[in-house]
């Protein structure tokens, strides 16, 4: 069976990139065009295994989704990577003490995304 | 802005739009300078603003059609949306170099217009640069103005990005 990601973008563009990146077949990818509806999205579906996530979004930008999200007990164990244009080390830093996985800076290689996704979502 | 700011971005801006293309698998040139530009040609431009501390401003970026569709890697290309990412990467990559030179920008969101005269007032001191792509055109201009006495410094002394374009950080 396989296993259902999430982007999180607002460029459609991107959004397609990443489902060419993972393939198909190995992954579902399920979309969300900014932080709000990334939220929406992964409070509303139990079994993401993994959310890929820009940070210069509208409405609600990639971090302060993060940082909503994993305010949740239920969601701690979510793997969330941000895929951004942004390499400020205090964004960085941010993210990850706020329970992001990793960090990734576009333009993106799609078999560094693949295995990165991989590895996160290899119990 | 003075003159060796303009130069300093100018060259920055530039250097960063020549690795932007070329990681998309599209060669441009820098175009020779007094060759006119046929902006009614162009197909869209992106817009980014951004603001720090000692500068502000926005970044365009417009090209003409064959540019956007050899770069655009969706199946289902919007051009608009694509002009939006490239600006919006573009002006990523700048920042990243900025912050080397003690320069923390914020971006806003992209948008894209689509005109019939899109063109730099070049006869106005704004850094443009154009650039000649197989058919086509890309040009990226910076609007934008520096607080009185600051100097953006030639290169890097600060701490570099964590993570350079196209690279991974897992934690």
């Amino acid at each position: 069976m396989s296993k259902r990601v999430l982007i999180v973008d607002d460029s459609a563009t991107v959004r397609q990139q990443v489902r060419a990146a993972l393939g198909i077949g190995e992954f579902e990818v399920v979309e969300a065009s900014d932080g709000a509806e990334g939220a929406e999205t992964i409070n509303r579906l139990t079994d993401l295994a993994a959310v890929i996530c820009d940070v210069n979004m509208p409405r609600m930008s990639g971090l302060e989704m993060l940082e909503s999200v994993k305010r949740d007990p239920k969601h701690l164990l979510l793997p969330i990577v941000m895929l951004t244009t942004e390499g400020q080390h205090e964004l960085v830093q941010r993210a990850k003490a706020a329970g992001a996985k990793g960090w990734i800076v576009k333009p993106f290689k799609p078999e560094l995304l693949l295995a990165a996704i991989r590895k996160l979502t290899t119990v | 802005m003075t003159a060796r700011n303009k130069q300093n971005l100018d060259r920055l801006v530039a250097e960063n739009c020549l690795k932007l293309f070329a990681d998309y698998k599209l060669d441009i040139q820098v175009r020779e300078p007094g060759n006119s530009i046929s902006a009614e040609q162009f197909l869209l431009c992106g817009i980014i603003g951004f603001t720090s501390k000692q500068m502000r401003g926005a970044l365009v970026l417009a090209t003409t059609r064959e540019p956007l569709e050899r770069t655009n890697p969706a199946a289902n290309p919007s051009h608009r949306d694509w002009i939006c990412e490239l600006a919006n990467q573009l002006l990523g990559r700048v920042k990243n170099q900025m912050l080397c030179r003690g320069v923390a920008i914020f971006a806003s969101t992209p948008i894209a217009l689509r005109g019939e005269h899109l063109s730099p007032i070049l006869q106005q001191r704004l850094v443009a640069e154009l650039f000649t792509a197989d058919g086509g055109v890309v040009c990226v201009w910076m609007d934008c103005e520096f607080d009185e006495g600051f100097e953006l410094p030639e290169s890097g002394e600060f701490e570099a990005a964590p993570v350079s374009e196209g690279e991974a950080l897992l934690f």
